[in-house]
């Protein structure tokens, strides 16, 4: 019924409804799926050294918060995965996972270590600029190489905060999750006379946009109904595997739903909160850390027995990552150097990359204010990871004509890597 | 966060404001939105009055009592409840306002502080401080027990670790001290005001202080876990052995730290800023956010700078009439105060619930950073929520519109459907009907047969329907 009533409002547009039908979508188009891991993810706890000569400096930093060196799950001779990944193992062996290591936004970012600004830095890909306005790298791919503004069914948001990385001049819609069953207008009224004279002065409010005013826009109920039509085919569809009842679960289960009924959406964004870990940490963040590789796990599961693989990319992110020494309150404070994962069919699984050795970093720690960390350097830049996979996975020959675009005043020259076919 | 909604545009009046125009204007700003019983009464007392009125709320009352402060197992929705009501019914709006507001400056959740009674407490500290200096709000937050649990403040321990050294300190409340509470990531001159060493300095000089884990949760200083060493923090010494004096040592460098700008300082530029983007612009300009910063003073007085505001031209010019985009909470307020509903209505909480879905949640901020402002309530999903709120509210069980219809001056009882209309669209939209609709929501709507201009106003139903097709105007959404 509710649905009823917003189709009903919808045909006064119906011209626009006729060029977004779900449809549209081509099976083979290529498919990004960003998972944030908002806070700051401590990536020394999340993949750890384990050689005899990093693993001792890094207990040493951290006598309170280091995995046990027998816990820790080797990926090679140097390096291991936290014990809650193990479910990510299996797909390090198979070729489809890469570990990037000592990555980072560049040190001349004004107020490093803000989780905002850097944040910001990371879902603009402009790096001299450096506002909350300023529209998102995503944003301006969709723009300016899949026609964002013209489909709707382009983008998928996991939460109800619409992330930097997606925001634009441009109005192009979103379906957010909580949103499945929220798409109708209902005004009341107990006899349907009333309820049509209601809906008759309501479809003109809804129709007026006077130039001062931009709220309501009539694009919004063409693309909700678009958006709630896309809804009801994923709806119909049933995972594969079991996800993970958990927040990320939920969100990748809807994700992996939207892919297997095909309406056509290319982006899609989710978010992990919380680990932003100051104090506490050992409480916290191995449950955040299970989380997030039990829900990757079951989604690419899904995506393989689906036949998908190839056709996905999935990109984790963070802010920052954390200090190398711990602090009083049993957490980490703002770091340098990050990770991030990428899963993926066409990805060549392995590690790249490198943390800054930490038997250079254990000496300088109660050197105030924290050189352990002012020394550790972020050697792989964030922009190379997306110059990658734009290139790689999602077909855009020109890499860097983008990326000028994205920092018209300083640009800076990309380079993609080589951890994808 | 940005979004990839349409930046809001003024909904400027296209003339000079009326009289009228500017106690509507007043009542949308001072108060969580216009009450038909206020409404008369701004005409009666005059503007100047109510604004000195709303700035001495110990002349104004408050139905609402406080909560005992000897029971420490509140929940989460009962104080919610309590403030909500309190927000709604005192006759001391803009102290309610200002609270909500510092509430969202000093953004807290208790997701983090798990203590319901304690973020009662910040409440009532908040309350106590709204209105007076900025620097005994700052001192007070910085002891805050809800704020030390929640920034971390409590696990800075920062004192000898026995062993030739000192353990390292918690840098997280320092940190949003200074990005958030008091100066901002960025100067004036977009110059960085403050570096890493200074927040790590900072930590040294805030920690020591800890909070009794058992009620009444006392606040203490522990000189053990303080660093007593000497910190430099933003250029000026703080000489080591002061113990918790440190805190105000850390307050007058704060406040005493100058912008770009001569005889402003650092912190009058932020807060005066936050003050003006939550009652007058969201983009001010400069030139504009100093001319107010020079009623801050070396304490922040709060006071000053607000009736600054509401004195000043930008505050009442149409460009920024209805300027700003109401909050949920603002929505949910200004609809309950529109429509004078009970508020103990059966299931009211589950209001406060729909607040939640939206990214509205008293006492549980998500982060430090507070909620989103402007049009970024104005996602898609967000707007169909709105309208199914305001839909609710007016079609609420046992709501009985014709009370407020009774309270509505007219002139021609044989057919008050005319006037009544012309005073609800006041009441609402600033007497301005969307150009789209014009007189539809009148003739189409209000007086559609079978009923007329003489039995309209007697049929709730209709009446009902009018006030959901005014609550569903995007200008109600705007103040």
């Amino acid at each position: 019924m509710q649905r009823r009533q917003l189709l009903q409002f919808a045909s006064l547009f119906s011209l626009s409804l006729a060029l977004n039908s779900p449809a549209r979508a081509n099976t083979e188009d290529p498919i990004l799926v960003m998972v944030y891991l908002k806070g700051g993810n401590d990536a020394l706890n999340t993949v750890t050294p384990i050689d005899n000569v990093q693993y001792p400096a890094y207990q040493t930093m951290r006598p309170n918060l280091a995995w046990p060196l027998a816990d820790l799950i080797p990926l090679n001779s140097t390096l291991g995965l936290a014990p809650p990944l193990e479910p990510l193992l299996k797909h390090f062996d198979a070729g489809q996972l890469a570990v990037l290591l000592g990555t980072g936004v560049p040190r001349t970012t004004p107020s490093l270590f803000a989780h905002n600004d850097q944040r910001t830095v990371w879902e603009t890909g402009n790096v001299t600029s450096i506002t909350p306005t300023q529209k998102g790298w995503l944003a301006q791919y969709l723009t300016n190489y899949l026609g964002g503004s013209n489909n709707p069914l382009l983008v998928f948001e996991g939460t109800a905060e619409i992330p930097q990385l997606l925001s634009s001049d441009t109005l192009y819609p979103t379906g957010a999750m909580r949103t499945l069953d929220q798409y109708g207008i209902d005004l009341g009224g107990l006899t349907p006379e009333d309820q049509q004279l209601r809906s008759t002065v309501f479809n003109r409010i809804l129709g007026y946009a006077p130039r001062s005013l931009t709220l309501y826009p009539t694009q919004w109920l063409r693309y909700g109904n678009t958006i709630s039509d896309s809804f009801d085919l994923a709806a119909q569809t049933e995972p594969t595997v079991a996800y993970p009842a958990s927040d990320l679960g939920r969100q990748l289960e809807s994700v992996g739903r939207l892919i297997q009924a095909n309406t056509g959406q290319r982006i899609f964004w989710c978010e992990l909160a919380d680990f932003d870990t100051h104090a506490d940490q050992n409480n916290n963040h191995p449950g955040l850390l299970a989380d997030l590789a039990g829900s990757l796990d079951a989604f690419w599961t899904d995506m393989g027995n689906l036949g998908l693989h190839n056709r996905v990319v999935v990109v984790t992110y963070s802010e920052f990552g954390r200090r190398p020494s711990e602090n009083s309150a049993l957490g980490t404070d703002h770091g340098m150097a990050g990770m991030n994962f990428v899963l993926g069919g066409k990805v060549k699984g392995g590690v790249y990359g490198s943390y800054t050795p930490l038997n250079w970093l254990v000496g300088l720690r109660y050197t105030p204010p924290f050189y352990d960390n002012l020394a550790t350097t972020a050697g792989m830049e964030f922009y190379n990871i997306y110059a990658t996979i734009l290139q790689k996975h999602m077909g855009l020959v020109n890499v860097q004509s983008f990326f000028n675009m994205l920092n018209p005043t300083k640009p800076y020259t990309v380079t993609p890597l080589d951890f994808m076919v | 966060m940005s979004t990839q909604t349409l930046s809001p545009k003024p909904l400027a009046a296209t003339t000079a404001l009326t009289s009228d125009q500017l106690n509507q204007h007043f009542l949308n700003r001072l108060t969580f939105g216009i009450s038909i019983n206020e409404y008369k009464a701004i005409a009666q007392k005059g503007r100047d009055r109510f604004i000195e009125e709303q700035l001495t709320p110990s002349v104004l009352t408050d139905p609402v009592a406080d909560l005992p402060l000897d029971r420490y197992d509140y929940s989460l929705q009962e104080i919610q409840s309590w403030w909500i009501e309190k927000m709604y019914k005192s006759e001391r709006q803009l102290l309610e306002k200002m609270t909500l507001f510092w509430h969202n400056f000093f953004a807290t959740g208790n997701h983090r502080v798990k203590n319901p009674y304690l973020m009662y407490v910040q409440n009532q500290t908040i309350r106590t401080n709204a209105l007076y200096t900025f620097r005994n709000m700052l001192t007070s937050m910085s002891i805050d027990p809800a704020m030390l649990i929640w920034l971390h403040g409590q696990d800075n321990n920062a004192g000898y670790n026995g062993a030739g050294g000192y353990y390292a300190p918690n840098e997280n409340f320092s940190r949003e001290v200074l990005q958030r509470f008091s100066m901002g990531a960025k100067s004036i001159a977009g110059k960085t005001v403050y570096s890493e060493v200074d927040i790590h300095e900072g930590a040294r000089a805030w920690s020591g202080w800890v909070v009794n884990p058992e009620p009444p949760y006392a606040v203490t200083f522990d000189p053990y876990r303080h660093d007593g060493r000497d910190k430099l923090v933003l250029g000026t010494l703080i000489p080591g052995g002061a113990g918790q004096v440190d805190v105000q040592s850390m307050i007058n460098i704060i406040m005493a730290y100058p912008s770009a700008v001569p005889g402003i300082t650092q912190c009058a530029y932020w807060v005066c800023r936050r003050l003006i983007q939550a009652f007058v612009t969201g983009n001010p300009v400069d030139s504009y956010v100093n001319t107010i910063a020079q009623s801050f003073g070396p304490d922040g007085d709060i006071k000053a700078v607000l009736r600054a505001i509401f004195a000043s031209t930008e505050f009442q010019i149409t460009t920024n009439f209805r300027c700003l985009t109401k909050a949920p909470v603002d929505l949910y307020l200004s609809s309950l105060r529109l429509l004078e509903l009970d508020f103990h209505t059966p299931d009211h909480e589950r209001y406060l619930d729909r607040l939640a879905i939206q990214g509205q949640e008293l006492f549980n901020h998500l982060s430090v950073f507070g909620w989103q402002a402007g049009s970024k309530w104005y996602s898609f999903p967000d707007v169909i929520e709105r309208l199914n709120l305001t839909r609710d509210l007016c079609t609420e069980p046992g709501y009985a519109p014709l009370d407020l219809v009774a309270q509505v001056p007219v002139t021609i009882p044989s057919a008050p459907a005319g006037e009544v209309y012309q005073y609800l669209l006041k009441l609402t939209l600033q007497g301005m009907a969307p150009s789209s609709v014009g007189s539809m929501l009148y003739n189409d709507y209000f007086i559609a047969a079978p009923l007329s201009k003489s039995t309209a106003t007697k049929d709730p139903e209709r009446v009902r329907g009018l006030l959901t097709l005014l609550t569903a105007c995007p200008e109600f959404s705007q103040y």
